[in-house]
């Protein structure tokens, strides 16, 4: 589905990612792990046409789409979540998830409503809470929102930066319970975690980035047994 | 029954009919001010709190919706009153159509500013407009034999409808009221459309709406020319209203005190600048008394209200509206009890 070739990308003069390579197939959830300052935020900038300074080859469905500015890649169906779930804090929940379709706003009113119920299907306080300006939801809140909001785009491939930060444990599992969810019903997820346990548990193979470079690929259940990353990501 | 959910008026209609109404008040308030005003110089003052009150509802949609730093808005004020102005005391060209003209000129050069600055994320429009204001400068006191140079523009006639002249202060107070009224629906239906909202989740955050696929550019960039042909209309009622126009009334520093108006007012807000508008037209009179004082009194003053209160006037009012409320609460359940 999705086929990266050495990826070069930075900021400026700062090189962040050297000759990064990794695909997604149709149906996964992959993982990147690494510690803070290791290129998973950069990754997913990349992918999503949201950094430009990239060179190398970012084929998704057989296009290239490493040239292609933002907006065309979410038309594809590339949905990117972003890191600290950046809902807009005075729009309601209800005005969020609109925006969320924005690419599709030719489609009109009649051809969202599946799309909200099953937003509201997977998060039913989201539904509650439809009028209420997003800045007043709690964190987990928020980040189901922004969720939602990437789900309104109908991705095939949705992204996540970091869905756990900042949030407590037990919201932290209703999150990945839903990522799993997501993944039964068809969508691939690519996600960037600093919470290795967690991104283990839900996906099939992951990559371990150091430093702007990938220095481990494999299944998940081989990297949770993988002596590096034990020490490295999980603390045991 | 999602077709209704959706289709259900939210919160943001419900607030729209309210502010609807609000400006509807607010408006017919203003249409007995001169029957009321003690004298001709409140009337004037009014008139230029109109035309202020549109430079900074128009700024306050680039600064407070779409989350980018305009300083030419001075500038554009000045273009749209000098190109009325000369068009009309030079060629004798109708008032109206010089208005139109001055809209023209504004809205097209920030046509030319926004597409090379407003495609790069970050300050880039600040800097660039720093530079066309300066530009802007230089002309209007160079370009002699058109703008008068720093000597002024002079003999720059008034509007004039079904033959009669708008030159009193009666008169041009209520051809201000229409304009500035109609100008200032116009603001808060864009603000409560569709397109509004993909405005202000620019605000918010640019990197969410541009994950989600919105253009920020073409919002930016819509925006950023609306808000200069207003400016434009504020300068040719400026122009046709004191029938002069001088290059220092359109300088760097009206630019930063425009901006930080939007800031006083409270930006991203649509009452802000009515709070910025007011402060801007009556706090320099207030503070004649102070003469050369009266820059230093009033940028101070500013500094402390943005300190106290970063979300400017209208932040402030919603504070104390919580004071009164918390404080009253409690008695309340006290009572009850």
């Amino acid at each position: 589905m999705l086929q990266v070739e050495r990826l070069n990308a930075g900021y400026g003069n700062i090189e962040v990612l050297r000759d990064l390579s990794l695909d997604v197939n149709q149906g996964e959830v992959i993982c990147l792990i690494g510690s803070n300052g290791a290129g998973k935020s950069t990754t997913m900038g990349a992918l999503s046409g949201l950094l430009r300074q990239v060179t190398g080859s970012i084929v998704f469905e057989g296009e290239s789409i490493e040239w292609q500015p933002a907006e065309r890649i979410v038309s594809r169906g590339i949905c990117l979540v972003p890191e600290g779930r950046r809902v807009f804090q005075p729009l309601s929940v209800l005005e969020n998830l609109e925006m969320g379709a924005y690419r599709r706003r030719k489609e009109g009113r009649r051809a969202l409503a599946t799309d909200f119920d099953l937003v509201y299907g997977i998060f039913p306080r989201l539904k509650e809470r439809r009028d209420q300006p997003a800045g007043t939801l709690s964190g987990g809140e928020q980040q189901m929102l922004a969720i939602g909001r990437a789900l309104m785009s109908r991705p095939r491939l949705l992204m996540l930066d970091e869905p756990s930060m900042g949030l407590a444990p037990l919201v932290v599992r209703e999150i990945f319970d839903v990522i799993a969810r997501l993944n039964a019903e068809g969508i691939t997820i690519l996600l960037a975690e600093q919470n290795a346990r967690m991104a283990l548990d839900v996906a099939s193979r992951g990559y371990v980035l150091q430093s702007g470079q990938i220095v481990l690929a494999a299944d998940a259940a081989a990297l949770e047994a993988d002596d590096a990353v034990r020490e490295a990501y999980l603390g045991i | 029954m999602t077709d209704a959910a959706i289709g259900a008026p939210t919160v943001t209609t419900q607030e729209g009919a309210h502010t609807r109404r609000m400006l509807a008040i607010l408006w017919a308030i203003l249409l007995i001010f001169p029957l009321i005003a003690p004298n001709n110089y409140i009337i004037n003052l009014a008139v230029f709190f109109f035309i202020n009150l549109i430079l900074i509802a128009s700024l306050n949609l680039v600064i407070g919706y779409c989350g980018q730093i305009s300083l030419c808005h001075g500038a554009f004020f000045g273009l749209g009153a000098y190109a009325s102005g000369v068009l009309a005391a030079k060629f004798d060209v109708s008032p109206w159509l010089g208005a139109v003209v001055a809209m023209g000129m504004t809205g097209f050069s920030a046509l030319l500013i926004g597409l090379p600055a407003l495609r790069l994320r970050g300050h880039y429009l600040a800097m660039a407009t720093l530079g066309f204001n300066a530009i802007m400068t230089v002309l209007f006191n160079e370009m002699i034999s058109l703008t008068g140079g720093p000597n002024g523009l002079t003999g720059v006639p008034p509007f004039s409808l079904f033959g009669v002249d708008i030159v009193t202060d009666t008169t041009f107070f209520y051809f201000a009221w229409v304009v500035t009224g109609v100008l200032m629906l116009l603001i808060y239906n864009l603000i409560d459309s569709r397109f509004g909202r993909g405005m202000r989740t620019l605000a918010t955050s640019e990197i969410a709406a541009s994950s989600l696929g919105i253009d920020s550019f073409r919002y930016k960039l819509i925006v950023f020319v609306a808000s200069a042909l207003m400016a434009g209309i504020a300068g040719s009622m400026y122009v046709h209203f004191i029938n002069f126009a001088s290059p220092e009334t359109f300088s760097f520093f009206t630019s930063v005190f425009l901006v930080v108006m939007v800031a006083v007012g409270g930006w991203g807000n649509y009452w802000g600048p009515v709070f910025g508008a007011l402060i801007y037209t009556a706090v320099p009179e207030l503070l004649r008394a102070f003469k050369d004082l009266e820059i230093f009194v009033f940028g101070l003053s500013m500094v402390l209200v943005l300190l106290f209160f970063p979300d400017g006037v209208v932040g402030g009012i919603r504070l104390a509206k919580g004071w009164i409320l918390r404080a009253y609460t409690p008695k309340a359940g006290d009572a009850g009890r």
